[in-house]
């Protein structure tokens, strides 16, 4: 930034700059930090520019102050002056409507740069640098559990401890904690499985958010036993199911285990207020549980409290609990992680940061374009600048009618940029994958406003002030004389304008090596051996309420797979606890039973699943050893399972492990079981991730309160539902038929991040490719224009077209060939950047990089013959006669 | 009685009354004029030192060598005073403000003075 300031420090008259830089430097870094002191960065950054503008502008002021031997106006009288501005914008409005097209092509270029770069800039802000709609969010932190000795850096509390480090802490205001739950609400025509949490009546008053209506949460809601049976709506829920009406705080809702009364209404927002669509109270019980961890923490820090200070009170909280209960919490500890990280994952703000800086890669190169543009346009008009020169109009007035022509394009092309940008914006909103958290909510504001203003200034500046700087001041004489600028100058300028071609190919090539690897990576992840079928596969929950008793609900769970197996449509059915690529699995310690006793060493976690008969033949899962379950068997009646071929290679390599006993919940329950069977590996947790360690364990009759149905039809999965729906509504019409999605949807929203960014990217690179390419075009047919002259003299002395054809277009090449060069460097040395978002390649994949330099060398090729053919239509006779 | 100088931007009045009871630097003149106006003028660099050589231009404000012992960051940076013509244009807009504000008074958009006369001595910090 200093450098920056140096540089802007140039457009003062010298002596004044000897004088004072070093104190502006040091009055310019006090007002930056006065600015933006304890704000955020994006404050800095305009401060910054905000100083920069300031040194130019008055630089620029005081450097023509000093001229003293020009028509400068700054001297000149307030009307007269304004009169001298309004004529270098009526001279810039007029070149616009002289050369339309001309216009037109600039603006739009600047339009498409200006608008992806703003509309990626507010998904940005909107997504990552927007605070939280929580009052004060810095004081609310996230609290877990830690077990370092079994490599749980990260783990939900248990029930009891929770409760535990709420009344025990010191440093916190408010404290509370949630727990996923199910609901089935029973009033209206259908009975409607929602999403529903329990929280404790800390929980919001640590978010610090106000009700819509009604109350919140009051402590007396924890306490067991109390008889209102509270519960609080979600905003969306309030919206969808009952039409926002404020008179439903105060009424009640039937539900599947009776009627509960509303108290109030949440606001709506991101996160946690989004993350049920009710809430239930979390009803303190004596006998809490200490083993299971499953409840999500949060808490808000008293003023004052700093971070740190929590950390210290949990963890001496922690070593207390320690001590009470040895059995239970040993090896227990306490972490806590801020709550902007609630919002975007490391891996969301490298994806969201390459993109931004992508969608700028491609400004620049509409930039560098348009400079080009105007440079030949500068060229054109050298005559009239020497003309005006001559008759006294100083270096400062003609750059001023330059920057004014610029900034009048840049602006018009912010204007509708930021029309393109709302309409991105939309594009990108109605094709997100869905798990972008909170790109419903982006908006052009006026952050996004602010930047784009100050991409305006930035890029009518820097795109008007080089072809101003070249408009000829000390030789004018031979461009007055000959029409034409002198040859050094012309040479000067061919060779900006080469660089820029060169920079304009590198810059491309770049995002098209991005692009690139991105594609080759989605195709990996589309083919890589995921271990299961998903076509014609299809997945529904189905939700039994817990007021039926457990014979009842075993006796349903059989009812619901013999009649859904009898369907025509459906080949194969199967019931299991949960479904692979779903987000939250349970998981459990297991060990070898054999294995010598290694108690406190960190144990391997495999994903459970408790499954039916034909759970593996319905998603084509491979049986590699043993046999499958059976309908009589039952979880722990005896214990028997069937394990992934991972967790069988890692517990017993290169041995048969059917009859083998593993230790499952180890350190939890430690159940020792017999293996019966081997199955393949499957990528439950993401096609991306490696094949999970997974249990399997059988479902036999037992009840089950939700039971995942997956079915293999005979044809498309989505003809099924209806027949699904009836056969279920056939058995009780009080069984809520919920979430039903193909398997192959599953799959596709998987990866539907991955799809959107390599989309967006590709989309990005397209875009730069072709105004790189126009970019080579415009300078080569520019340079066969002027030179028809020579050309005309070439073919008058004999020389075949074909050579001179050849002469062009290598001259043409030369740029982008340098281009390629630098681009494919540049390249090497960014693509490490993209590692943690490939997959199957690496950051130096020779065959992206052969490919999209093959891409670029040939439609550049393309981009030079096509001006350079306008040498075969030259006439010697015509090119020799017109000079 | 010779006719008063026309009226100034604010900027410029901001900055002739930092320099009307003591010399100042650049940037001291910038963090004076910040703290007086609690934050809302604040002058960048740039317009700071284009004005100022506008004043020396006029007249109002010559350039001094830094007094003995003083050091900064930058070196000894150059100091500004107040000519005589500076101070009669800092008085003169300081009464037109003044004219302002009683008028303002007159009419009741403000209390008025409690502390009658003596108040109204020029403040010196």
């Amino acid at each position: 930034m200093r450098a920056l300031y140096r540089l802007a420090l140039r457009a003062w008259p010298p002596e004044i700059r000897r004088a004072n830089g070093a104190e502006m430097e040091d009055s310019f870094r006090w007002c930056v930090d006065a600015r933006s002191a304890g704000r955020v960065w994006p404050v800095r950054v305009i401060a910054c520019l905000r100083g920069l503008a300031d040194a130019l502008w008055f630089g620029i002021s005081a450097r023509l102050a000093n001229r003293a031997a020009s028509p400068d106006i700054d001297r000149l009288p307030r009307s007269r002056r304004s009169f001298m501005r309004k004529l270098d914008f009526v001279s810039a409005v007029r070149f616009m409507r002289k050369q339309p097209l001309f216009a037109a092509a600039i603006v739009l270029m600047l339009a498409l740069g200006i608008g992806a770069t703003t509309a990626l800039f507010s998904v940005v802000y909107g997504v990552l640098l927007k605070p939280l709609p929580f009052p004060s969010s810095e004081r609310i932190v996230q609290v877990w559990g830690s077990r370092p000795d079994r490599g749980w850096d990260q783990v939900s509390l248990t029930e009891a401890n929770f409760w535990d480090l709420q009344d025990m802490n010191r440093t916190f205001d408010a404290f509370g904690a949630l727990h996923g739950a199910n609901a089935i609400i029973t009033d209206g025509s259908e009975p409607e499985q929602v999403n529903a949490a329990m929280v404790s009546s800390g929980f919001f008053r640590a978010l610090g958010v106000q009700p819509v209506a009604g109350r919140l949460f009051i402590a007396e809601d924890d306490a067991a036993g109390n008889a209102t049976q509270p519960v609080l709506l979600s905003h969306g829920l309030w919206v969808r199911r009952y039409g926002g009406d404020r008179g439903i705080v105060g009424g009640t809702i039937m539900f599947g285990s009776g009627p509960r009364t509303v108290v109030g209404v949440l606001p709506a927002g991101t996160p946690w207020l989004d993350r049920a669509e009710l809430f239930l109270p979390m009803v303190r019980r004596a006998n809490a549980d200490r083993g299971s961890f499953e409840y999500t923490a949060i808490g808000r820090l008293k003023p004052g409290a700093s971070f740190e200070a929590a950390r210290a009170d949990l963890q001496s909280v922690s070593k207390n609990l320690e001590r009470l209960y040895p059995a239970t919490n040993a090896g227990l500890g306490v972490v806590i992680g801020p709550s902007r990280d609630w919002i975007a994952t490391d891996d969301l703000r490298r994806t969201l940061w390459i993109l931004l800086g992508s969608v700028g890669l491609l400004l620049v190169i509409a930039c560098v374009n348009v400079t080009n543009l105007l440079l030949s346009r500068a060229a054109a008009r050298s005559r009239e600048s020497a003309v005006r020169t001559a008759l006294g109009a100083s270096r400062a007035d003609l750059v001023r009618e330059w920057l004014m022509e610029s900034l009048l394009l840049s602006v018009v092309a912010t204007a509708l940029g930021l029309g393109l940008a709302e309409g991105l914006l939309r594009v990108m909103q109605a094709v997100s994958p869905g798990d972008l958290p909170r790109l419903g909510e982006v908006a052009i504001n006026g952050w996004v406003f602010a930047v784009a203003c100050a991409l305006a200034v930035c890029v009518g500046v820097g795109t008007g002030l080089v072809p101003a700087f070249q408009t000829p001041m000390d030789d004018v004489v031979p461009v007055l004389r000959n029409g034409q600028r002198g040859m050094a100058g012309d040479l000067r300028q061919t060779r900006i304008r080469n660089l820029f071609v060169g920079a304009e190919v590198a810059l491309s090539l770049l995002l098209l090596v991005g692009a690139g690897l991105l594609v080759r990576s989605l195709s990996h992840v589309m083919t890589v051996d995921r271990g299961f079928a998903s076509d014609r596969r299809l997945f529904a929950t189905v939700s039994i309420p817990a007021s039926y008793g457990a014979p009842r609900r075993s006796q349903l769970v059989g009812e619901i797979l013999s009649r859904v197996g009898a369907l025509p449509e459906v080949a194969s059915v199967a019931g299991s606890s949960g479904r692979p690529l779903s987000r939250g699995s349970t998981g459990l310690g297991f060990v070898a039973g054999d294995q010598p006793n290694t108690d406190g060493a960190a144990v391997p976690w495999a994903t459970w699943r408790i499954v039916t008969k034909n759970y593996f033949q319905t998603l084509g899962v491979p049986l590699i050893a043993g046999r499958g379950f059976t309908d009589d068997e039952e979880v722990g009646k005896p214990w028997r399972t069937i394990v992934s071929k991972r967790v069988a290679d890692l517990l017993w390599p290169g041995q048969n492990p059917i009859g083998r006993t593993i230790v499952l919940w180890k350190g939890q329950g430690d159940n020792r079981a017999e293996v019966i069977g081997v199955v393949s590996n499957m990528r439950e947790r993401g096609l991306e991730n490696d094949p999970t360690l997974a249990v399997y364990l059988p479902a036999g009759r037992g009840p089950a309160n939700s039971l995942q149905l997956v079915m293999h039809t005979r044809v498309r999965p989505e003809d099924t539902v209806p027949a699904l729906r009836t056969a279920i509504a056939g058995i009780d019409r009080r069984l809520p038929v919920s979430n039903v999605r193909s398997f192959d949807d599953l799959v596709t929203a998987s990866v539907a991040t991955r799809r959107f960014t390599m989309l967006l990217l590709a989309g990005f690179a397209g875009l730069a490719l072709v105004l790189a390419l126009a970019g080579v075009y415009g300078v080569l047919a520019y340079s066969v224009a002027r030179r028809t002259n020579e050309i005309g003299i070439r073919l008058a002395l004999g020389a075949a077209h074909g050579s001179v054809l050849r002469l062009v277009v290598a001259q043409g090449l030369r740029p982008v060939f340098i281009g390629l060069v630098t681009g494919l460097a540049a390249s090497l040395w960014l693509s490490r950047l993209m590692t943690s978002l490939l997959f199957g390649v690496t950051a130096g994949d020779p065959l992206t990089y052969g490919v999209v330099c093959a891409a670029v060398t040939l439609t550049a090729l393309l981009a030079c013959y096509l001006p350079a053919r306008m040498v075969l239509r030259v006439d010697p006779v015509v090119a020799l006669r017109n000079d | 009685m010779p006719t008063d100088p026309q009226p100034i931007p604010p900027h410029w009045f901001q900055i002739l009354l930092a320099l009307a009871d003591h010399d100042l630097h650049g940037l001291a003149i910038t963090k004076e004029v910040f703290d007086r106006t609690e934050g809302q003028l604040q002058l960048w660099p740039g317009m700071l030192y284009g004005t100022l050589k506008k004043m020396a231009d006029a007249g109002m404000v010559s350039e001094t060598d830094a007094p003995d012992g003083f050091a900064s960051g930058g070196g000894r940076p150059r100091h500004y005073r107040l000519t005589a013509h500076g101070r009669r244009v800092c008085a003169a807009e300081a009464g037109r403000l003044a004219r302002i504000v009683d008028a303002a008074r007159a009419k009741r958009l403000i209390k008025p003075l409690s502390g009658g006369a003596s108040s109204r001595k020029p403040r010196t910090t």
